[in-house]
């Protein structure tokens, strides 16, 4: 991974964590790689759906069904980001 | 008819089966290339699906079937049109209910030659599958009619699923070349086939029984509160056995054959409330309703009104729709609108239940009360008791439920549910001492569990059970409940 990269997942990774405070109402929140649904007690089917609409806003992408399928945790929602 | 008359179908624990997947697997592993293994599976699932019919023609629907979806993905993959993706939707879900002959389609004249329909209902979940997501460019790599044929027809989940997303089956798929049994594979393989024989011909075949024998008797009993709640108990319990040991048994076969089947069960009779238990039950179905159904009503709705408030309202809404229709994907009758009716409204009602006491509460008092140990029993009882209920649609008509209805009365409802409630809370506490039980006994045996001696006898006492169960069953096999949905 470049520098540049990093740079890049760590600007990603702080406007995620605003989103993920605004959804989740919840301002303590700080997002990590391996976190996932089992760290958030509201991050359900529905929240998880939620959640994907305020990062497309957010972003600016369109995630199809089968890419928040596969999301298993805020790293590969980072990694995503950053590809697209 | 449906189904072709007259002819024995392959049964999943029968000894022409079995002689299948054998021939199968010296054929499969007689040589380590990958053209030759897909056509050994090519062979295996044209041989399995042929043994559902008597002539050619009766594939002929299925085989159309697959070939609309072949051609409708193959535009998708051309050109990302919009008014192919609406189309292509309309007319495979069109096909779909035509050939299933819904009965709110009865107007319709419907095509008098027997053909087989077993395998449509999975076959169409595939086919929308790797049809919206190769419009949605998730599926880049083209997909070959070979390919597809085996992924939608595979002998092992042609029946009842689990219904494997293509991009994981491909993954694997494109591995077979280096699969090899090594003794491991080969004792979990033999341990979850067992295991499954044992679920289905025992266990299943035994609340069978006990739910016929209830099921006669509730027309004449004084108590028709606890024939009832017995009999919804037994089919509930028998659908459970039934469908869990069909899973063990492909998903063993599936080792085998290098694949790695999703598992369609993570203990459902733990659930905490409906909500999870639809992460728990068939959860092959679910995620597939939620991708494709559940995700992209709440992703409309939100991206329409985007307010933290009205979201979880939104929820309560897709939860309605998404589980109604998959109740009534389960059957072609007017019952089956029933059962998606208690589908749908027991998780608009959980979730909508779980919104009010949040605000009602506060999300750290409500998580405490969640927590406690009745509260928690009590809430496993009512989620088990509520579906065994919903599942009443499955077994019984229109004219006996409201017969039944009649009789019970709102005392005898009551009651029926009391018991209901009251035998599923006994049955979780004796369960979790059972459990807390096992686990010390385990560890006692320590070492013993993992020698590998210990663990050949334990296999080779099984497969002679289980090799005796079949030929004393060869007489009535049980029926794959799921089959027929």
């Amino acid at each position: 991974m470049t520098v540049s990269d990093g740079e890049k997942r760590k600007a990603i990774r702080e406007r995620l964590n605003v989103v993920f405070q605004e959804v989740f109402d919840d301002d303590a929140i700080e997002i990590f790689d391996e976190m996932t649904a089992e760290d958030i007690d509201e991050w359900d089917s529905l929240m998880h759906i939620t959640l994907v609409v305020a990062v497309e806003k957010e972003f600016d992408v369109r995630l199809n069904a089968a890419e928040i399928g596969k999301l298993e945790n805020v790293g590969a929602m980072i990694s995503l980001l950053q590809n697209r | 008819m449906l189904v072709s008359p007259g002819k024995r179908h392959m049964n999943l624990i029968s000894f022409r089966f079995l002689a299948l997947v054998a021939v199968g697997l010296l054929l499969f592993h007689s040589f380590r290339s990958l053209t030759w293994r897909r056509l050994v599976l090519l062979v295996l699932n044209v041989t399995f699906i042929a043994s559902f019919a008597n002539s050619p023609l009766d594939l002929f629907p299925l085989a159309a079937f697959l070939m609309l979806g072949y051609l409708f993905i193959l535009v998708a993959h051309s050109q990302k049109s919009r008014m192919n993706f609406v189309a292509g939707i309309f007319l495979l879900l069109l096909a779909f209910v035509y050939l299933k002959r819904y009965s709110l389609f009865d107007f319709l004249q419907f095509w008098e030659n027997p053909y087989v329909v077993v395998g449509l209902s999975f076959i169409f979940f595939r086919v929308v599958q790797i049809f919206v997501d190769t419009h949605q460019g998730a599926l880049v790599e083209r997909i070959s009619a070979l390919e597809m044929f085996n992924y939608c027809c595979n002998f092992l989940t042609f029946v009842s699923g689990p219904i494997q997303r293509f991009q994981d089956y491909r993954e694997q798929e494109k591995q077979l070349a280096s699969i090899n049994i090594t003794d491991r594979t080969a004792y979990l393989a033999f341990s979850r086939i067992t295991n499954g024989v044992m679920k289905l011909a025992l266990i299943s075949t035994a609340f069978e029984w006990l739910f016929e024998w209830m099921k006669i008797h509730s027309g004449e009993a004084s108590y028709l509160w606890a024939t009832y709640a017995g009999a919804g108990l037994s089919y509930f319990l028998q659908l459970f056995y039934n469908f869990s040991g069909y899973m063990d048994i492909v998903v063993g076969i599936g080792f085998l054959f290098g694949f790695k089947l999703p598992e369609n069960f993570d203990s459902p009779l733990d659930s905490e409330n409906f909500l999870d238990f639809w992460s728990r039950w068939h959860i092959t179905l679910s995620e597939w309703f939620k991708l494709y159904l559940f995700n992209p009503i709440v992703k409309a709705l939100t991206r329409r009104w985007m307010r933290m408030g009205l979201v979880p309202y939104f929820g309560v809404f897709a939860y309605f729709v998404t589980f109604f229709l998959m109740g009534m994907w389960h059957g072609t009758t007017f019952m089956f609108m029933i059962y998606g009716l208690f589908l749908g409204l027991g998780m608009a009602i959980n979730k909508f239940y779980e919104i009010e006491m949040r605000a009602l509460l506060g999300k750290a008092r409500f998580k405490k009360l969640r927590g406690k140990f009745l509260y928690r029993i009590f809430s496993k009882s009512l989620t088990l008791t509520y579906f065994a209920i919903a599942l009443t649609a499955l077994w019984m008509k229109w004219d006996t439920f409201t017969y039944v209805l009649g009789r019970l009365g709102w005392i005898g409802i009551l009651e029926s549910l009391g018991l209901f409630i009251l035998v599923i809370g006994f049955i979780h506490v004796g369960y979790m001492a059972v459990r807390i039980f096992l686990a010390r006994f385990r560890d006692h045996l320590g070492e013993l569990d993992q020698s590998r001696s210990f663990q050949q006898i334990h296999l080779a006492a099984r497969v002679v059970i289980v090799i005796l169960f079949l030929i004393s069953s060869q007489i009535s096999m049980p029926k794959l409940i799921y089959g027929g949905f």
